[in-house]
């Protein structure tokens, strides 16, 4: 059997050896192989569409004139596009004290989330020890709450802390435990790495620790990517933590900062979208970037089969 | 042999390297806290006697309202040396969540804006102070405001909060729309029978007939409620003692107005015409889609600024006989913590003084745009005023608050759906439906009685 | 090797277990547990956030299962959400991250196309959503009307509102196909190349190499999928309020109601730890049967 079959469609074609140093291919595994590539294209370029029309959309509202948008009928591309309200949008709110504030907050919880996530998953995932399945579970149960009737006793918590008009509420949680979501799944992917490859390092006398650092966490770049991008944006769109927890202005985040564009019977649409725009940027970039690790993906697949 | 200490040993070079981006961004997080928590102490030395208080309004920065309302605040710092206002403002959206929550914790502010509906459950919970003795060491008399609104802010014969702006409901007709059907445009509906006879000659299909051109009145488009069309007509909700009266004859009567004029409209049709009013997020008459329409006061600046050609009118929503004449009408009121010192308490007392003083009343539909609670001021925006703008203040003198019902907040939300079933089809007899929302609303204030640990 | 080293080192494991498992029980102990009991204990209170909660014991959980008219239609929406959006969901995101896991032309592009959406304001998408699904105009009806079919009012018939908030989600998916994509790379080349060695085809080696590969993510995003699904509220308080006619009324909405228009803390944190027992039910069951068919590369457990 030829390896050609495998060169496209394989989830691990990246690991393996470029095109160049496949044999030939034989004429019905090409014909399978381009209409495979057709049918992939053809699919992903018909759900794009689906995908990236909200941002167009988004886009075209940032960019209308008040009159465009009040218009009857809905266009896509604005008649007479307004750049100026990306310029606008910086001096109707303290743009960048916010974005500065966004940032603190969300490098500072990223640093918790990743450091505490990947250590206490290990934990859950490798190591044996009395009363952690329970507390597996405890662990799994915090998720089940809804946030709307824990609201009241967490402001509680960090009023007497005296955390409030302060970053502490939104950041320090984060280094103990840094979430049950990352954790969870961290110890998932954990699991799937081979007992043995530990277990023979233990023996030899290897410190958990150092298992952790060397052997783990390499093999976990794809998810560590992962976390790292659901907490960048899970804190640089919160608005809920900073509404309830910070009261002076001068620590206002982003997200919370754009919802004064919007009043009680009126919005401004323009400079919301636009502001929404800028702030969106981060994290693309950010995704954009990081798909390094999942395009990359293990390269030390060998030791695990 | 602990793990954990001999991972900080200097042996273990790969995971130094390892977490050396963390550690800056641990350095990073070291250095950017502290300023943060110190920000907020905001410990100036202040001279003796000098008093801040805080202050939490729906006006944050960015706000196109927000200058405006800064220089009030100035304003009133300039005449009241010593005195400073330490404001935060919270989008309107989310804004009652916030202050809800600092109250819980007794982190609330010294002063807030509140909503006038529901300033009982905060007087009776003592949560706002009673303003009693200010008023009356201030000689402020209380009929210098509107009597439904001092009721509203009224718990146990005393008041607990201040008004301070208000809006009121209208019924807005289009003049243009009224010479193209043969009606006198000068001569709008009186009567509910009357709104729904115009608004069979004002309604407009496509030639196909599938399309709504122009709709003559819908009660759900614009800012309305079944509450304000049953008020109207003599209808109530509650009786004396706020034991709920939803299925009275008077009520299924106007219910059944309701849905008729609702079904007049294919619901595809109507569902087609009222997303495209939506989604232009202007009102559909300002448009000129919609010949009667009821809202607020609001509506007619926003016609000002978007469509000053359009040829309309205001009046009254109609109403049976002139003991039921009712703008129902929302509002904003200026509150105290009762946790508040006694010296910050003054001080805000003073601040609402001002702000429901005929100074900042007299400007506030120019500088906030909205109607002002005092009565003399309102009557001041009757000079030079067009003949729409006299009826905007004079039917705003009629308006109504929602009953406040303790076991049921926002009651109204209990029995909207009960006629949402009628208009879809799910029931058929208004009656039935009102049975159901009387008996649905009966159970809540059980249930809340249960509940009250009385039993 | 002795017992006795085989003790020390199963008691120095457990110690490092709880080491390294420190930071968690710390912050549980320290920011979650307080307000967890908290409102447990509201839940045997009257409480309406302004005065302290008074104990009333059972009364609110009586009041629930006995005269309570949203609790029961709560319960159904939301069983109804669940048991069509998770599967729904997962179906879909794991498809989206096979297609993403080829190497073909614009793969980067298309990477991040398919997470924009969890990046627009949630204003706008409800904006967006509101015109797609609507009636007339709506591009969804629209493109039914080009093949013969009238579509139906989406978000205004009560037979079709929960459905397309259910189409709505898929619309998310965004985050568990980055978690479908990571997990792809984790499946070692090797596993293919012995496949392909037995002549296996693609069919054959998605479901006795991938599929098997991956389940711990499938089993991750099931788990958290349900546990979402459970509390779904946004979309629907966004774009219903609940209706029509209460079809779209789900569980949380209800805690929602109870605590911010009736002021009703106690009572709405009852309604939650009733909501927490059912997903905990649900989710033991899935963790027992999920120890049945995900394949781990440890062998301890």
């Amino acid at each position: 059997m030829s390896r050609s079959f495998l060169s496209s469609p394989s989830p691990a074609g990246a690991a393996l050896p470029a095109a160049p140093t496949l044999p030939p291919a034989r004429g019905r595994a090409r014909v399978r192989r381009v209409a495979y590539q057709v049918l992939v294209q053809a699919l992903l370029l018909s759900f794009s569409a689906l995908f990236l029309f909200p941002f167009l959309w988004m886009l075209s509202t940032a960019l209308k004139t008040p009159q465009e948008m009040f218009a009857a009928v809905m266009r896509l591309i604005p008649r007479d596009p307004q750049w100026g309200n990306f310029i606008r949008v910086f001096s109707a709110i303290p743009f960048l004290r916010y974005t500065l504030n966004t940032a603190i907050i969300t490098f500072g919880t990223m640093a918790g989330v990743l450091l505490s996530s990947s250590l206490v998953a290990y934990s859950f995932a490798r190591l044996r020890w009395p009363g952690r399945n329970l507390l597996f579970v405890v662990l799994l149960s915090t998720l089940m709450l809804p946030g709307q009737v824990i609201l009241i006793p967490t402001f509680i918590l960090f009023s007497n802390l005296g955390w409030l008009d302060s970053f502490a509420p939104l950041v320090v949680p984060a280094f103990f435990g840094g979430g049950a979501f990352n954790i969870f799944l961290l110890r998932q992917f954990y699991r799937t790495i081979p007992f043995d490859l530990t277990e023979s390092a233990r023996i030899d006398g290897c410190r958990e620790i150092h298992i952790y650092a060397r052997i783990i966490l390499p093999l976990c770049k794809p998810i560590l990517a992962t976390i790292a991008l659901f907490t960048f944006m899970g804190c640089w769109n919160d608005f809920f933590g900073p509404l309830i927890f910070l009261t002076n202005p001068d620590l206002t985040t982003l997200a919370l900062g754009l919802r004064a564009f919007q009043q009680q019977h009126t919005a401004q649409w323009d400079l919301m979208m636009a502001g929404a725009l800028i702030s969106a940027l981060p994290t693309l970039v950010l995704f954009f970037s990081f798909q390094r690790y999942f395009v990359e993906g293990i390269t030390l697949t060998g030791i695990k089969g | 042999m602990n793990p954990v200490r001999s991972s900080r040993s200097s042996r273990s070079a790969p995971l130094a390297r390892f977490s050396a981006p963390a550690l800056v961004l641990l350095l990073l997080l070291a250095l950017a806290l502290p300023p943060a928590v110190t920000g907020c102490g905001g410990g100036e030395p202040t001279a003796a006697g000098d008093v801040t208080f805080t202050y939490w309004s729906i006006f944050p920065v960015g706000d196109p309202a927000e200058s405006v309302h800064n220089t009030m605040m100035r304003t009133f710092e300039d005449q009241n040396p010593g005195v400073t206002v330490e404001h935060v403002g919270t989008s309107f959206w989310d804004y009652w969540t916030k202050l809800q929550t600092a109250q819980a914790g007794n982190q609330g502010p010294d002063l807030f804006i509140q909503d006038i509906c529901n300033v009982k459950g905060r007087a009776k919970d003592g949560v706002s102070a009673n303003l009693e003795a200010y008023l009356k060491a201030d000689k402020i008399r209380k009929d210098d405001y509107l009597a439904s609104d001092i009721e509203s802010c009224t718990w146990n014969d005393e008041l607990y909060a201040m008004p301070f702006s208000t809006d009121a409901r209208y019924l807005f007709w289009n003049k243009a729309h009224f010479e193209a059907a043969g009606l006198d445009p000068e001569t709008p509906p009186k009567t509910l029978a009357e709104l729904e006879s115009f608004a069979d000659q004002l309604t407009k299909y496509s030639e196909d007939g599938k399309t709504l051109e122009q709709v003559g009145f819908h009660p759900r488009l614009g800012n309305n409620i079944f509450v304000q069309m049953v008020w109207s007509q003599g209808g109530e909700f509650f009786d004396q003692d706020m034991n709920p009266t939803i299925n009275t004859d008077k009520n299924i009567e106007v219910i059944e107005w309701w849905v008729r004029m609702v079904n007049k409209y294919p619901v595809r049709a109507f569902n087609a015409f009222s997303t495209q009013a939506s989604a232009a997020a202007v009102s559909p008459f300002i448009q000129g889609k919609v010949s009667l329409l009821i809202d607020n006061n609001e509506l007619a600046w926003k016609i000002k600024d978007l469509a000053p050609d359009l040829r309309f009118g205001v009046t009254a929503v109609p109403y049976d006989g002139e003991e039921n004449r009712t703008a129902w009408s929302g509002g904003f009121t200026l509150e105290i913590s009762a946790a508040a010192d006694k010296a910050k308490q003054d001080a805000a007392w003073k601040f609402i003084r001002y702000m429901t003083g005929p100074e900042v009343q007299s400007n506030l539909t120019e500088t906030l745009r909205w109607l002002p609670c005092l009565v003399d001021s309102l009557d001041a925006l009757k000079e030079g005023a067009d003949a729409n703008e006299l009826a905007i203040i004079e039917e705003s003198k009629y308006r109504r608050h929602f009953d406040y019902v303790e076991a049921s907040p926002q009651w109204w939300g209990y029995v909207d759906p009960q006629i949402s079933k009628l208009e879809q089809g799910e029931l058929t007899s208004a009656r039935k439906a009102m049975d159901l929302a009387q008996a649905e609303l009966l159970r809540q204030i059980e249930n809340y009685r249960k509940t009250s640990g009385q039993e | 090797m002795r017992w006795t080293d085989r003790m020390t080192m199963r008691r120095k494991e457990a110690l490092a277990g709880v080491l390294f498992a420190l930071p968690w029980i710390l912050g549980f102990l320290v920011f979650t547990l307080y307000p967890i009991a908290s409102s447990f204990y509201y839940s045997f209170t009257r409480y309406n956030m302004r005065s302290a909660p008074l104990w009333i014991g059972l009364a609110n959980y009586e009041t629930i299962f006995t005269t309570d008219s949203l609790f029961v239609p709560g319960v159904l929406n939301t069983l109804y959400f669940v048991a069509f959006s998770v599967p729904l969901n997962l179906a879909a995101s794991l498809l989206i991250a096979v297609l993403l896991n080829n190497r073909t032309f614009g793969i980067r592009f298309y990477r991040t196309l398919f997470y924009l959406p969890n990046v627009v304001s949630i204003v706008a998408v409800a904006l967006l959503w509101q015109w797609i699904l609507d009636p007339t105009f709506g591009l969804i009806n629209q493109a039914l009307a080009l093949l013969g079919v009238e579509g139906p009012g989406w978000l205004t018939d009560a037979a079709w509102s929960k459905p397309s908030l259910i189409l709505m989600g898929l619309w998310g998916v965004g985050g568990t196909v980055v978690i479908f994509l990571a997990s792809l790379q984790d499946v070692p080349a090797s596993l293919y190349d012995a496949a392909l060695i037995d002549g296996a085809g693609p069919v054959r080696k998605f479901r006795h190499i991938t599929l098997p590969m991956i389940s711990p993510a499938i089993f991750f995003n099931l788990v958290m999928g349900i546990i979402g699904a459970f509390q779904v509220f946004t979309q629907a308080f966004i774009m219903t309020g609940g209706g029509p006619s209460d079809s779209t009324m789900f569980y949380a909405l209800v805690i929602y109601r109870k605590a911010f228009w009736d002021i009703q803390m106690g009572y709405a944190s009852a309604l939650a730890w009733i909501l927490l027992v059912m997903i905990l039910a649900v989710t033991l069951v899935v963790l027992k049967l999920g120890n049945r068919f995900v394949f781990y590369g440890d062998t301890q457990s």
